[in-house]
């Protein structure tokens, strides 16, 4: 029977895209989408920008240090009394939702601060962290900051991280790779990350990494996604069908299409449109 | 993980619900117009109120986008005050694996997928040019009592570039609540008129009124962005904040629009504030950030 409703319902898009006006022109609706959130929450590494000759004024990377040394990355007592916290979770809108998450989690602040660092007694300190430390986001965040020296002697750093037992670790590790590779295709790197997602026991890593797999230019990334974005649990189907959207092309289109017409989750649904209306220079028959 | 929506696709659902289904298609590929016809699948698994697909087909649609998206972004955000994702034994679950990574990306996906209000958003940013959807957005941009969806709609709206919208930005700006006030300020950052939105901001960067300090200072950090004269100086003013979170913000936003003289001013503070960490760590940002002016200054 599920085969007979599903047979319809792809004979009934089929029909409908026949039969609707010609399809959009193709124009980036991605890149020309609008400004949704003006500080956006992703790692900027301003050390980056640094010249080669920079000597920065010794505090700074001295207290850097010392915050990730602290045992714990939450606001302490004293910075909890501030009224303006509770100010903060009032905003509702992605950049609130960022300033909350900004103010709240000391590990963001110090990736930002670390990301890319040149000064060896900051590297060999976060190697160590991650080798020998014992709190995940801690280690979790070195990795991150290493990750942005774009330095290839830290692959290794990075494989031997793979095998981690904690998701957070594996999660990073992969990520960390995916910075390594600076966003441009690295067939070395997107089948180390690959293999990585295949053997992961967490399906969220599995999906992630798939899809920086994808990235990178394996096209089994894609493979893995597509496996994926008719998953009985709403948040694998949102997670798959979300980076779909972002890579996808007309076969993809096609069948986020046709699934629209039968998802029922809100969130599903929105992950659905949203990647939809991304891919919609895709949307020729 | 307690869902407030089924938790499969409708494929499994009853005959009478391909029935409805069908027919919505059968409505749109024949682009017959049918006010009051059943809604879309999507609308079926809300608890919430009627699908608006029969009145969006009826509206003037763009050439470009199907007709199910529209409707069904429409209903979702019209429904957005009772959808919510509940985190409740999430554990061992992808959703709780997700959260509980506690790294950049990890944040950032968890604010996606926790709050359902930010995919919807992002979906209909993508389709403001639909008639009917920009006639919600206004409605919802003035009239919502949630505030989320409140503000969140002031900012797609904003993102017209639309002159006339103007006064709902300043309705917005009068709201009791924070987050709406919050998001008009975002709001008028993004217009694309800055000489009609910096006496806006202006008024919420005053800390001699009732306003509250994260939006006196995000305003001056907005006045800074859009280069008004009085955005720098108005933040460095609020470096000596008694909020901490305030001097955090303060220090962010000069970190990136001070000048060469602010790394000295920030890296001088590194050391009063050791109890507070976050604006220690916003001071390091900072300066570095500021470092190559400085450098160009040749201080």
């Amino acid at each position: 029977m599920r085969k007979i409703i599903f047979v319809y319902f792809l004979f009934l898009a089929g029909n409908l895209r026949a039969q609707t006006p010609p399809p959009a022109s193709p124009t980036a609706a991605a890149s020309s989408a609008p400004i949704l959130e003006l500080e956006p929450l992703i790692i900027t590494a301003p050390r980056l920008k640094l010249p080669p000759n920079a000597v920065l004024d010794p505090q700074i990377d001295a207290n850097l240090l010392r915050l990730l040394q602290l045992p714990n990355m939450r606001p302490n007592s004293q910075e909890q009394l501030d009224p303006s916290l509770t100010n903060l979770a009032n905003l509702t809108t992605l950049d609130g939702y960022n300033l909350q998450t900004r103010y709240t989690q000391l590990g963001f602040l110090l990736t930002e601060g670390l990301a890319g660092t040149k000064n060896l007694t900051l590297q060999n300190s976060l190697q160590t962290i991650v080798q020998t430390g014992t709190n995940v986001q801690i280690q979790a965040l070195a990795l991150d900051a290493l990750a942005y020296t774009h330095d290839p002697q830290f692959i290794p750093l990075f494989q031997s991280a793979l095998q981690n037992t904690d998701v957070t670790i594996r999660f990073t590790a992969m990520e960390a790779l995916y910075i390594m590779a600076d966003g441009k295709p690295n067939s070395n790197i997107s089948s180390i990350i690959y293999t990585a997602a295949e053997m992961d026991s967490s399906l969220a890593v599995k999906l992630y990494a798939s899809h920086l797999a994808w990235e990178l230019g394996n096209e089994f990334g894609r493979e893995t996604l597509l496996h994926h974005y008719q998953d009985t649990d709403w948040f694998t189907r949102a997670f798959a069908t979300h980076y779909l959207g972002e890579m996808g092309k007309n076969d993809v289109f096609s069948l986020l299409q046709t699934q629209l017409y039968s998802e029922t989750n809100p969130s599903v649904q929105a992950e659905l449109c949203g990647a939809l209306l991304k891919m919609e220079k895709y949307s020729k028959p | 993980m307690v869902e407030h929506w089924s938790e499969k696709p409708g494929v499994d659902s009853s005959i009478l619900s391909l029935a409805i289904l069908s027919l919505a298609i059968l409505t749109l590929s024949s682009c017959v117009p049918q006010p009051g016809a059943p809604g879309a699948p999507g609308a079926q698994a809300n608890s919430s109120n009627s699908s608006p697909t029969a009145s969006v087909l009826s509206s003037s649609q763009t050439a470009k986008t199907d007709p199910l998206i529209t409707s069904t972004l429409i209903n979702l955000f019209d429904n957005l005050n009772q959808e919510t994702v509940t985190l409740n034994n999430t554990s061992g679950t992808p959703l709780g694996d997700i959260i509980s990574i506690g790294t950049p990306t990890g944040f950032r996906l968890r604010n996606h997928y926790t709050h359902i209000g930010i995919p919807i958003t992002e979906a209909l940013s993508l389709n403001t040019k639909n008639s009917r959807i920009r006639k919600e957005l206004k409605t919802m941009a003035r009239w919502s009592t949630n505030y989320e969806v409140r503000s969140e709609a002031l900012i797609i709206l904003a993102n017209r570039h639309n002159l006339a919208d103007e006064p709902v930005f300043k309705e917005a700006l009068l709201y009791f609540h924070s987050g709406v006030r919050f998001g008009a300020l975002e709001a008028l950052a993004v217009w694309g008129h800055p000489h009609h939105a910096i006496p806006l901001i202006k008024n919420e960067t005053d800390p001699n009124t009732e306003g509250i300090p994260i939006l006196n200072v995000y305003a001056a950090g907005l006045l800074a962005r859009l280069g008004d004269p009085s955005g720098v100086p108005m933040l460095r003013s609020f470096v000596s904040n008694p909020s901490w979170v305030v001097r955090a913000m303060a220090a962010q936003y000069l970190g990136d629009y001070g000048d060469a003289s602010d790394y000295d001013r920030l890296v001088n503070r590194i050391n009063q504030e050791q109890q507070y960490n976050f604006v220690v760590a916003e001071d390091c940002i900072a300066a570095i950030k500021l470092f190559p002016k400085k450098q160009a200054a040749g201080q």
